[in-house]
């Protein structure tokens, strides 16, 4: 018990000032322009949970005491503060404040002034980017902050997206933490995102080391909106709906070309395919058949307030988004709740309540063989979608036994609902000036049910399902975390300021599933699609994990006039999922900052508002290893049994079926930062400039052992380690041109580059795996997860060529032919080997940028934001179907195959009897996936004032905007957004077997305030 | 000062949690393997584990496309996709990379790893635990037949292997490559010792019909002598199962292989399947998944695989041999006559009746019936593989027909023929020959010399086709060269690329696969 546990800290809020006498104040608060301002808070300095909120005229009315201070602040304008002095009437004319550089930010267990954060810390205003259709959180983020990368997995409704901080740090779960309202959870797609006021994304180790073992991969900190003391309920509420399409399509022969294609290549095959079978001119569009314009809604509505002892926020959403695949859907309802209570001066008590539901229906993605859309791909378009419609009858795939994926949609019911309840309760006290303690207990539980009938159905031997099937699988999710915690913030001598926060943390997690399935419902009635009105073969299972965690924390923040700056954060975590002996972790962080513009010597320059300098180091540890990888246990599968007797019973074997590594610790990952942070010509140009060089060690990888050790799988061992370095820079320009015209531009870009210095054995790890086998490769020297193959060098167009090459078939090339695909002699040694597979690209780009520009004139509103990648490749998956000789459909390109006649080409002949293995992995299927992508275009109006003012309302926006109008790529397939086939195969990535693509989405919308 | 105590109970209440018992969590729902054996019910459990593998429809796959798909009895079939996909290995011409080559080879040895770890937790418990001494000596036993079943299996296929005699705990451990005689020792010693502790078939309760016996150990020494050309000892083991009087032949051969022929008189080793509701994943059932790739395509839900040839209807109608062709051959005519019988029944309903109109669709109708089935490219299918519709299951990898791997006539055979290999013997070898023979009411073979070996080679074809034995015949017999492409380099399977890329030198490849691509 000794070691993990401790307490301490103070905080030291604004200084008490003692009471005078009692004074109503009251004025009117402008802009320069002399506008009025509403909505701008005014607080006593004294007490800030006193306050007000001016009218829509800016004026406001507040008791205070004749010697107090108010603090007038708005979100964009520069914070005042004037002494009360005896007045009764203070008008305050507030100044356009570019950068918010005294905004409060969160930094984990406290907040820190933005001026005075050492880390790499990114701060994102949520309110900001309200305008966009999105879905979840992380698709808002995309392309927003430097050195966040935000990736869609899938354009499934309610699909999941990888975001990868600083590069991908390990070959296992690179998710970064997220950390909502304190709350520490594995994702936040379920949140609403009108929900959410602010993101503060903890990108360096100094900054994240707060977090410890969980911090390796970047902490995500999700602030959700609240209310404000004194200040008339806010009514707010907003809706969308919007119209999507597919944003593009394969670029596959018709059926008249596809039937020619195979002609010619029955010319050549030993075994021709009776083409009498299809109809040449039957042309259907498996991608059409599947695809649809689907529309989607949002609807928000938002009460906020407070009154002198209470705040509250509260919300209820409604969302659906049809996908534009059919078969696909999402919906979600969303009720929050946050409230704080002020006991007293110094005692607060306050909670946050989010319950969410939704329901999702997916169609089959991530299989390379089955998949919907790799299925609409690949089938010959000579097939009709129906036999016999009237009767229900499929058509199928004359000579693959690839299934028909309209049939396919219609007998997926699988739909899973979930519930997510996410809240905690806090106290704290102030237990002297300056010395806070804070206790909060949170609890984090999910439900999920997932629902699936099949019915029974018959398309072909290849695609049917003899008996019904029910099932039912259950998993259920429950996390609690307490946490407590002392802040001290003081100034000495009226140039040392501190501030310690010293805590501790117990967490506690359960997960428990449970799966069923049963067969032979009497009738297919959806009533009936449960288990209990199934006959036969009641099948169960399940299981469970628990973790538990328990922690100590500190932190130290030291300023010494101003100018110089210092942060050490220390985490100790003591974890249930390492063995004994390696359950304790500890990870420190330095970080150093100079406010440089501060010193005297730079008071002379006038064009640098502010300017810092930040240097930190720190090690931060990853503990997503799954559930006790380093127990060995018996397994008891249903393969592991044996029939005996006459009645062939089975008995149920155990075994160990993976070797196990019993010394397993963290991961760990060990960080450099050097920042910069700038505000130049008044505020106008806010600049951040960071370097960063990240080592994961100590990284876990399965160790592959020989198959003559007769497991399933290698034993998980700290063997490996990998090196992320980059640059990251973004630039935000504002200008504001006169009272009616302010326009903005915003810049960010981050360059990338990842290298594995050691993966133990040496043995590569093959990912990304596709019918003809694996796309990646992860080995020493290279980045995670690149492309290993083949290259080529275009087609033989001589027989002299293909007797001048190195050996690519049998002992002397014979068999080749002019028109064959010509394989690269990599290694030099005369022979096309496996040798001469090599590197084929990275799906790791080079950079990635942001672009934001907007501009306001009187009412309106217009911005653009684009995003890109730049430097990556794609696997494209698709195209070995799409270029095989083969019966699957073909590419376009087919028909610029190579023949005598046609030389001019890098289309090798068709051939029906291909000795050449011309598609084995190699760089045909490599393409670039650089993309720059508009990513939101928005056109808003603001209803005049009087006009709102007089029906009544306070606000009234409407706004029209476009989402993924335009892309520039030269990715041949739909789209270059690749991410991970599945939301767990992390050397996937770039791998596209038939992505479910992302949509053009036309949005119309409304925000009213009451 | 009630702050105070309310700061102290905040304070200390960590203490609850700081217990080490909060930290020490262990994966739910398993038991971890330190405390397992502590049982006999357990050490039961752990042995059925190791008979597990030989069920798995990877492993039973590569059993027959070695055994019979790669000789003159079959060819793969199945979709052109099937057959073009078989095709290098046809040609002898497989690359280390294919599937089939890969998983023979990886679930042989999870087996073999099974096995050993039943062999050494059940070693090391208390011998009070059990019931009777004898039945944890028979538990090891059954396990280490297994584990040697394996290796005779990985040994028949592939050449020189690493062979695997303990439980490997650590992944820095490397073992090479033996010479095939070596693994051969490895296999009889491992086999004699089981021997002497499994119980005759007759002493086993019926609860545990389907385990491995004395016979069954026997059978496999003396099968493995046979390979080894140590005829003394292949005819004493295989003397030994004769005189056990365990076993006879049963008189009816179709009988064998019919539902109520299972683990009959005539059986020594034989893998048990029933047709489960709740197992229907591929990679965990007890159904017979071969029986899946063999039924006729189309026309069943089957894929139409190994397709037995006209070469082995030949060898059939030149021995004159029409009860086994029967038992052993479906024709496309039995096809028809089985699947469609209820099309036969409406057309000779039709026909009785008279009426033109339905007679013509019936016919029309018999006729679409028949056009479905596909890609018959012999016009045979593997008769003791095949499940009439009545007992075929709806669950396509769950058919409940048993596959047989040892039968007495074997036995027989090769008491026969090692008979035959040592002077003085062949009378003997006549005799038993001569038996197998009764049984289907062939005449007596009278021959001597080359001859009555002859004899006895084609009577094993004849007895054990369709039961994946012929090309091991054929490479023993340095018979192999009458099949096209084959060549002696790659008369064996390639040891997988995966295994030569995950080792570290001590795998090599098989050296007619070496260089190239």
């Amino acid at each position: 018990m000794k070691k993990y546990l401790l307490i301490l800290f103070v905080l030291c809020w604004l200084p008490l000032l003692s009471q005078a006498q009692s004074n109503t104040v009251t004025g009117v608060v402008t802009d320069q322009d002399n506008f009025p301002l509403p909505g701008v808070n005014v607080v006593l300095k004294s007490n800030p949970t006193i306050g007000t909120i001016t009218d829509i005229d800016g004026k406001y009315s507040i008791n205070t005491s004749t010697n107090d201070v108010l603090v007038f602040r708005l979100i964009g304008m520069e914070n005042q503060e004037t002494a009360v002095d005896g007045r009764n009437v203070i008008n305050i004319i507030m100044q356009a404040e570019f950068f918010g550089l005294d905004e409060v930010v969160a930094v984990g267990y406290g907040v820190q002034r933005k001026s005075d954060i050492t880390g790499s810390v990114a701060s994102v205003d949520f309110t900001e980017l309200e305008n966009q259709p999105v879905a979840t959180i992380d698709q808002a983020l995309q392309g927003r902050v430097a050195g966040v990368q935000v990736t869609a997995n899938t354009g499934a409704p309610g699909g999941s997206l990888s975001m990868r901080i600083r590069g991908i740090g390990t070959i296992n779960n690179a998710d970064p933490l997220y950390v909502v309202d304190g709350i520490p959870v594995d994702d936040i797609n379920f949140l609403n995102p009108n929900d959410i006021a602010s993101i503060e994304i903890l990108k360096d180790a100094s900054a994240s080391a707060i977090y410890g073992s969980r911090g390796a991969n970047g902490v995500v900190l999700v602030s959700s909106k609240r209310g404000t003391l004194n200040t008339a309920a806010k009514v707010s509420f907003n809706a969308y709906y919007a119209t999507q399409s597919v944003i593009n399509k394969w670029e596959t022969t018709t059926g008249p070309e596809w039937y020619g294609i195979q002609e010619t290549l029955n010319q050549t095959r030993t075994s021709p395919l009776d083409l009498s079978v299809l109809d040449r001119n039957q042309n259907t569009d498996w991608f059409d058949e599947i695809t649809r314009v689907a529309p989607m809604y949002d609807a928000n509505f938002n009460v906020s307030g407070g009154s002198e002892k209470m705040t509250y926020s509260m919300s209820v959403g409604a969302f659906g988004q049809d996908g534009t695949i059919k078969g696909s859907d999402y919906s979600r309802r969303t009720l929050k709740l946050n409230s704080d209570y002020h006991v007293s001066d110094k005692f607060t008590v306050g909670s946050n309540i989010n319950i969410q539901t939704n329901e999702q229906h997916s169609i089959l993605e991530g299989s390379y063989h089955t998949g919907v859309i790799n299925t609409a791909i690949k089938l010959e378009p000579n097939v009709p979608v129906w036999k016999d419609k009237a009767n229900h009858v499929y058509d199928y795939s004359r000579f693959t036994d690839y299934p028909n994926p309209v049939a396919q949609i219609e007998y997926d019911n699988s739909k899973d609902l979930r519930l997510n309840l996410l809240g905690n309760i806090y106290a704290q006290y102030e237990l002297i000036p300056g010395l806070t303690l804070k206790t909060s207990y949170s609890q984090n539980s999910s439900r999920n049910d997932a629902y699936n009938f099949v019915p029974a159905y018959f398309v072909n031997v290849n695609q049917q399902n003899v008996e019904n099937e029910v099932s039912r699988d259950y998993t259920k999710n429950d996390y609690w975390t307490w946490e407590n915690v002392l802040n001290f913030n003081r100034t000495f001598a009226s140039r040392h300021d501190f501030g310690v926060m010293i805590g501790y943390t117990v967490e506690e997690g359960t997960y428990e599933w449970v799966n069923t399935s049963k067969k032979n419902v009497p009738n297919e009635d959806e009533a009936l699609w449960y288990p209990g009105a199934a006959a036969d073969g009641d099948n169960v299972t399940g299981s469970a994990t628990e973790v538990a965690l328990i922690s100590g924390l500190g932190r130290i923040n030291y300023s010494f006039d101003n100018k110089y700056l210092a942060t050490v954060n220390f985490r100790m975590d003591a974890s249930s999922r390492f063995p004994k002996g390696n359950k304790l972790g500890s990870f420190p962080s330095v970080a150093l900052g100079w406010k440089v513009s501060e010193e005297a010597f730079m008071s002379d320059v006038n064009w640098l508002s502010s300017m810092k300098l930040r240097v930190g180091w720190g090690q931060i540890g990853n503990n997503n290893i799954g559930a006790y990888p380093y127990q060995t246990t018996m397994s008891g599968n249903a393969q592991y049994r044996y029939l005996y007797g006459p009645d062939e019973s089975f008995d149920q074997g155990y075994v160990v079926v993976n070797m196990r590594d019993q010394n397993i610790k963290w991961e760990t990952v060990e960080s450099y930062n050097v920042g910069l942070d700038a505000v130049l010509f008044d505020g106008r140009l806010d600049a951040t400039l960071d370097w960063y060089l990240k080592d994961t060690k100590d990284m876990l990888i399965g160790v592959p052992i020989p198959l003559y050790f007769g497991y399933e799988g290698g034993p998980i061992s700290n063997v490996g380690s990998v090196r992320n370095k980059g640059l990251e820079v973004s630039l935000n320009y504002r200008e504001r041109v006169n009272k009616d015209f302010n326009y903005n531009v915003g810049f960010n870009i981050s360059t990338y580059n990842n290298e594995v210095l050691s993966i133990g054995s040496g043995q590569p790890i093959t990912g990304g795996s596709y019918y003809l086998g694996s796309a990646t490769r992860t080995e020493e020297g290279q980045s995670i997860g690149y492309f290993y193959g083949y290259k080529t060098d275009g087609v033989f167009q001589t027989q002299q060529e293909i007797n001048d090459h190195a050996i690519q078939m049998g002992t002397d090339n014979t068999g080749l032919q002019p028109g064959d695909l010509k394989f690269v002699d990599v290694s030099g040694d005369g022979t096309i080997t496996d040798d001469d597979r090599t590197f084929l690209g990275s799906p790791i780009p080079d950079f990635a940028y942001g672009i934001n520009a907007g501009l306001n004139y009187k009412g309106l509103e217009f911005n653009l934001f684009f995003q890109g990648v730049q430097g990556n490749e794609i696997f494209n998956g698709m195209k070995t179907h799409l270029y095989k000789f083969d019966e699957t459909n073909k590419h376009k390109d087919m028909l610029n195959s190579w023949t005598p006649q046609n030389t001019n080409t890098d289309m090798p002949r068709l051939n029906g009897s291909d000795a050449n293995n011309t598609n084995r992995t190699s760089d045909r299927f490599v393409e670039d996936g650089s993309y720059l992508r508009l990513k939101n275009i928005t056109l808003g109006y603001n209803l005049p004032r009087t006009l709102v003012s007089s029906i009544g309302l306070e606000a009234v926006k409407v706004y029209v905007s476009g989402q993924n109008l335009w892309t520039i790529t030269n990715y041949s397939g739909a789209d270059p957004e690749i991410g991970q086939v599945t939301t767990t195969n992390y050397l996937s990535r770039g791998v596209d077997i038939g992505t479910y693509p992302q949509a053009q989405i036309y949005t119309f919308g409304i925000k009213v305030q009451f | 000062m009630k702050t105070i105590k309310y700061i102290l109970a905040i304070l200390l209440m960590p203490a609850l949690f700081a217990c080490e018992d909060f930290l020490d969590r262990e994966k739910l729902g398993e038991e971890t393997s330190d405390v397992y054996f502590n049982s006999q019910e357990k050490a039961i459990h752990s042995v059925s584990a190791a008979y597990s593998d030989i069920k798995d429809y990877r492993f039973c796959w590569a059993w027959w496309a070695f055994g019979e798909t790669l000789s003159d009895n079959a060819v793969y079939s199945g979709s052109d996709g099937d057959q073009a996909g078989f095709e290098p290995l046809k040609t002898f011409n497989g690359t280390p990379d294919m599937g089939l080559v890969t998983n023979k080879w990886r679930i042989s040895y999870r087996g073999i790893n099974k096995a050993s770890q039943a062999i050494e937790g059940i070693s090391a418990m208390n011998d009070a635990l059990f019931a009777s001494v004898s039945i944890k000596k028979r538990l090891i036993a059954e396990a280490r037949f297994i584990r040697a079943f394996f290796h005779y299996e990985l040994v028949r296929a592939y050449g020189r292997i690493p062979i695997s005699d303990h439980f490997i705990k650590t992944a820095s451990e490397k073992i090479g490559q033996s010479e095939i005689s070596d693994v051969f020792a490895f296999i009889t010693s491992e086999l004699e010792l089981a021997q002497a502790d499994l119980p005759l078939k007759s002493e086993y309760d019926a609860a545990d019909l389907g385990r491995v016996t004395k016979g069954a150990a026997q059978a496999y020494l003396a099968k493995s002598y046979m390979y080894m050309k140590e005829w003394d000892a292949a005819r004493d083991w295989a003397k030994k199962v004769i005189d056990s009087k365990e076993y006879s032949l049963d008189p009816s051969y179709a009988h064998i292989f019919s539902f109520d022929g299972e683990h009959g008189v005539e059986s020594i080793f034989e893998i048990s399947f029933y047709n489960s509701e709740t197992e229907t994943s591929a990679f965990s059932n007890n159904g017979n998944f071969q029986t899946l790739f063999m039924l006729p395509r189309n026309i069943t839900y089957g894929y139409g695989i190994n397709q037995p040839t006209e070469n082995l209807y030949d060898a059939f109608m030149a021995a004159n041999d029409p009860v086994r062709m029967n038992a052993s051959l479906l024709t496309t005519q039995e096809v028809y006559d089985i699947e469609l019988a209820d099309l036969y029944t409406a057309l000779s309903a039709a026909q009785e009746s008279g009426d033109a109109a339905a007679i013509t669709k019936a016919q029309t109708d018999l006729q679409s019936g028949k056009d479905r089935l596909q890609f018959n490219r012999t016009g045979f299918y593997n008769e003791k593989m095949y499940v009439h519709p009545e007992k075929r299951s709806s669950e396509i990898r769950n058919n409940p027909n048993n596959i047989r791997l040892m039968r007495y006539a074997e036995v027989l055979l090769i008491y026969a023929e090692a008979s035959a290999q040592v002077s003085g013997g062949e009378a003997e070898a006549r005799a038993k020959l001569n038996m197998v023979r009764d049984r289907v009411q062939l005449p007596d073979v009278t021959a001597s010399g080359q001859a009555l070996l002859d004899a006895i080679y084609l009577e094993r074809r004849l007895e054990l086709a369709g039961e994946s034995d012929r090309y091991h015949d054929l490479l023993r017999l340095g018979k192999a060269s009458i099949l096209p492409k084959w060549s002696e380099a790659k008369k064996y399977w390639p040891v997988p690329q995966a295994e030569i890329d995950v080792t570290t030198g001590e795998i090599s490849q098989n050296p007619g696969y070496v260089g190239g691509n």
